[in-house]
């Protein structure tokens, strides 16, 4: 027995004086991530998964900064030289990962690379690579094919970040094990499926972090990744559940921070096919809904409701009055003036995975005035694929605005242009919409434009086009010890900022 | 033997092409655009045309198959549409960790569970039997990711004991594979006791007992010998299934695994990647199976006889063909 005590003892001993150790100096940030990226290249994709992890390398000629501001990264100041250009003066201190002095032929080759990518179409295709002209090593004046009103926001998306021309043309197919940008991060390793070790680069021309090595740990079980915050496993988790974040509240050793995101879910309509072609039918809908009780259901009380089809922190954002909220006895009555006084029999397409609660609640209160809806619930590639193709009569989506202004928004869920494949699938055609956001594309002055699309969201609500569902949310949990920790409505982490205390 | 061997292996290249037109025809006619998928929610047509273009999907069936086939021959199973990685590099840089979480999983679920089968029975009715078999209906209902979970909270989080994710070494192992392998152990649990039951009551142990044999020697080697072949059977079976990945496991401890590699590709329609998939996995099973059949032949001494009287006929023929 004697034995076995003196034992146990130099095991907790050993344990104890490693855990010791580990805690005296620490250089290593541990995150665990719900994604993996598709590529190390900021052009190679546009998921979530990749901008996360792009962000950490690569910088582009503007950010954005915690509240959606536009903030200069690569680029000191810029001005608009006339419509459809615009005049960025660089930074002259920055080198690349490789060494490469970052200069403004960076940029020209940059935008003559994404001019030929599928992933950068929407959110840089009206840059004109090839007018795009260098001034000199510090100057560019970046010309777009028409006068876009939100040019620059587009640029602060990662998908805009600069790459080394030297960098890209000696990587070839094998760019990934090796991807160079400028920022404070440097790959050093992707176990893919299991984690990205990345180091500090020492070329970086900022505030270098204030530990050397930064490790991504990809564990795709969110009640995992919540525990091991809670173990010390790794000290910071992405994307915890609702239920997680209010257990590890709880949890004297954790913070939780929840943040609205760039996206919000709604219901809608196919608006071409009938019944859904007639306001009437649509505005009963939303009278029949409690939102936010759905909302309240879904999130554990966490979520927010969205009050327009996009988050607050978007430019152009303005709540909508509601002019059809929940009220039953109307929605009764718009649809007996419809001419479905005894309802009607629908269907509703939603994505399984993340919509499916949220149907049944809306089922349960359709049937209070008579609408018999049948759930749909596909999976992501048959729920796109309905929707995009608008075989749906109602449908729960979603829009993630990364470029952080309406037009992106609006334009390609409204335009009478995008219906269907373009982004627009509530197949809605509203001459007067159309005309307010091809003129709030091009105008360049914000005030008129944030007029125009405040404009565009009353009608919107007065049409009763969709119902709004809740703003997006991320809950991040990282240990005490973690200070520094911004997280970002585009769902990315400026983890360089971060200390140990 | 080796003739049977090789002509087992040339066997399976029918059927792999076979599997490999059947999955293809199946994900090209099922519904969803990869590029779409790919590409997401808020992506423009134009988009979705350039990376169409780009991975040749634009092109029309027969020339999609005709392509795959002939890098296929070549032994290139194309590159993910997701990330663009090498679909065979990415199969065999994650096969080791499969075939070790499998391997550890079996053969800790085998080991216990073949004794506890013998012993529950020789004392058939015991309370040990009762424990046994009352252990393997919980382990097969089950369900074993929460199991793992629960294992994850009580050792990881409360006692502070093993890790509760990742694989990076013999510490990482031990949740996994004892999550994995309960829902094996009990299966084999109750095939052994049943299969030894039969055994047991054969003339012929009665006769090794009255000979006056050991009674460790007779169940080991009069009774286990005889009673094996469907224990093999089964134990071959989940090896083949273990193979593929346990997604679930590999989900809750974050294993970079086959099996959320491939069930991801799934989701994602990422055709290169499942095809490439499904056929190591189909390839993994036939190898399995062939070592079961050779294994058979081991242990049961009339299976293989019957090969060497075949070869014994054959050779004769040839032997009489020649005079």
């Amino acid at each position: 027995m004697k034995r076995k005590l003196g034992l146990l003892f130099v095991v907790l001993a050993v344990v104890l004086s490693f855990s010791v150790l580990a805690l005296a100096k620490q250089d290593t940030l541990i995150v665990a991530v719900d994604r993996e990226p598709s590529s190390m290249n900021p052009h190679g994709s546009n998921d979530a998964g990749t901008s996360f992890v792009t962000n950490l390398m690569y910088e582009g000629l503007v950010t954005f900064d915690s509240d959606m501001n536009l903030v200069p990264e690569l680029a000191t100041r810029w001005e608009q030289i006339d419509d459809t250009t615009i005049r960025f003066y660089l930074r002259d201190n920055v080198y690349f990962h490789n060494g490469e002095h970052f200069t403004a032929k960076d940029v020209k080759y940059t935008f003559e690379l994404t001019s030929k990518s599928p992933f950068t179409a929407s959110t840089l295709g009206m840059i004109d690579a090839e007018a795009t002209t260098i001034i000199d090593d510090y100057t560019v004046d970046i010309v777009l094919k028409y006068p876009f009103g939100p040019a620059i926001n587009h640029l602060g998306h990662s998908t805009a970040a600069i790459v080394n021309q030297k960098a890209m043309e000696e990587g070839g197919e094998n760019y990934d094990d090796n991807p160079v940008g400028t920022g404070p991060f440097v790959l050093k390793k992707w176990n893919s499926g299991d984690s990205i070790e990345l180091t500090t680069s020492d070329n970086y021309w900022g505030e270098k972090p204030a530990y050397k090595t930064l490790v991504l740990r990809y564990i795709p079980e969110a009640t995992t990744r919540a525990i091991e915050v809670e173990t010390g496993g790794v000290d910071i988790a992405r994307a915890i559940s609702a239920n997680d974040a209010i257990n590890l509240g709880d949890n004297p050793n954790v913070n939780v921070i929840s943040s609205n995101i760039l996206n919000t879910s709604y219901l809608s309509y196919n608006c071409s096919k009938p019944p859904f072609d007639n306001v009437k039918v649509r505005q009963a809908i939303s009278s029949a809904i409690n939102a936010d009780a759905v909302v309240r259901n879904v999130t554990f009380g966490l979520g927010e409701r969205a009050n327009s089809v996009m988050a607050p922190s978007i430019f152009g954002y303005v709540p909508s009055e509601e002019p059809y909220g929940y009220n039953v006895e109307r929605a009764k009555s718009l649809l007996a003036e419809a001419g479905y006084a005894d309802g009607f029999k629908t269907t509703l397409v939603v994505n399984a995975v993340n919509a499916s609660t949220s149907a049944e609640i809306i089922q349960n209160m359709l049937a209070q005035i008579g609408i018999e809806v049948e759930i749909l619930a596909y999976d992501f590639n048959n729920w796109l694929d309905t929707i995009v193709n608008g075989r749906q009569d109602m449908y729960i989506g979603g829009w993630t605005t990364v470029t952080g202004d309406a037009d992106y928004a609006l334009r390609n869920s409204f335009h009478t242009n995008n219906k269907g494949t373009g982004g627009n699938r509530s197949y809605y055609s509203n001459p007067e919409v159309d005309a307010l956001l091809e003129q709030a594309a091009v105008e360049m002055n914000q005030g008129i434009r944030a007029e125009l699309y405040k404009k565009v969201q009353e009608v919107l609500a007065e049409e009763a086009v969709y119902v709004n569902l809740q703003i997006g949310q991320v809950h991040l949990a990282a240990g005490k010890h973690v200070k520094g920790l911004v997280a970002h409505p585009n769902q990315n982490i400026d983890l360089w900022t971060v200390y140990f205390e | 033997m080796f003739r049977y061997i090789s002509r087992r292996i040339i066997m399976m290249i029918p059927v792999l092409l076979g599997v490999v037109f059947v999955i293809f025809t199946i994900l090209y006619f099922s519904p969803g655009d990869p590029a779409r998928t790919i590409l997401g929610v808020t992506a423009t047509e134009q988009e979705v045309q350039m990376l169409s273009e780009e991975l040749g999907l634009n092109d029309p069936y027969g020339v999609q198959l005709f392509r795959y086939l002939k890098d296929l021959l070549r032994g290139d199973m194309g590159r993910s549409y997701k990330n663009n990685k090498s679909v065979s590099a990415e199969i065999l840089q994650r096969f080791p960790t499969t075939l070790l979480l499998a391997t550890l999983s079996i053969l800790f679920a085998a080991v216990i569970a073949i004794v506890a089968g013998i012993i529950s029975a020789i004392k058939q009715y015991s309370v040990f039997d009762n424990i046994v078999t009352g252990f393997s209906l919980l382990g097969i209902s089950i369900p074993n990711f929460w199991l793992g979970l629960m294992l994850i909270i009580l050792v990881s989080l409360h006692w502070r004991l093993l890790p509760a994710s990742g694989f990076y070494g013999p510490r990482y192992w031990i949740l996994p594979l004892i999550t994995n392998g309960v829902g094996y152990m009990a299966g084999i649990m109750r095939i052994t006791r049943s299969s030894m039951l039969e055994v047991i009551r054969q003339d012929y142990i009665r006769t090794a007992r009255a000979k006056g044999q050991r009674e460790i020697v007779v169940i080991l080697k009069h009774a286990l010998r005889n009673a094996i072949i469907p224990i093999i059977t089964l134990i071959g079976l989940q090896f083949g299934r273990a193979l593929g990945g346990a997604v679930l496991i590999e989900t809750v401890f974050a294993i970079p695994g086959l099996g959320k590699y491939l069930v991801d590709s799934i989701s994602a329609k990422d055709i290169p990647v499942i095809q490439g998939g499904v056929l190591f996995l189909a390839f993994l099973f036939g190898v399995v199976n062939l070592c079961v059949d050779i294994l058979y032949g081991f242990f049961d001494p009339r299976i293989s006889s019957q090969y060497r009287r075949k070869k014994e006929k054959a050779v004769k023929m040839h032997a009489k063909q020649a005079n």
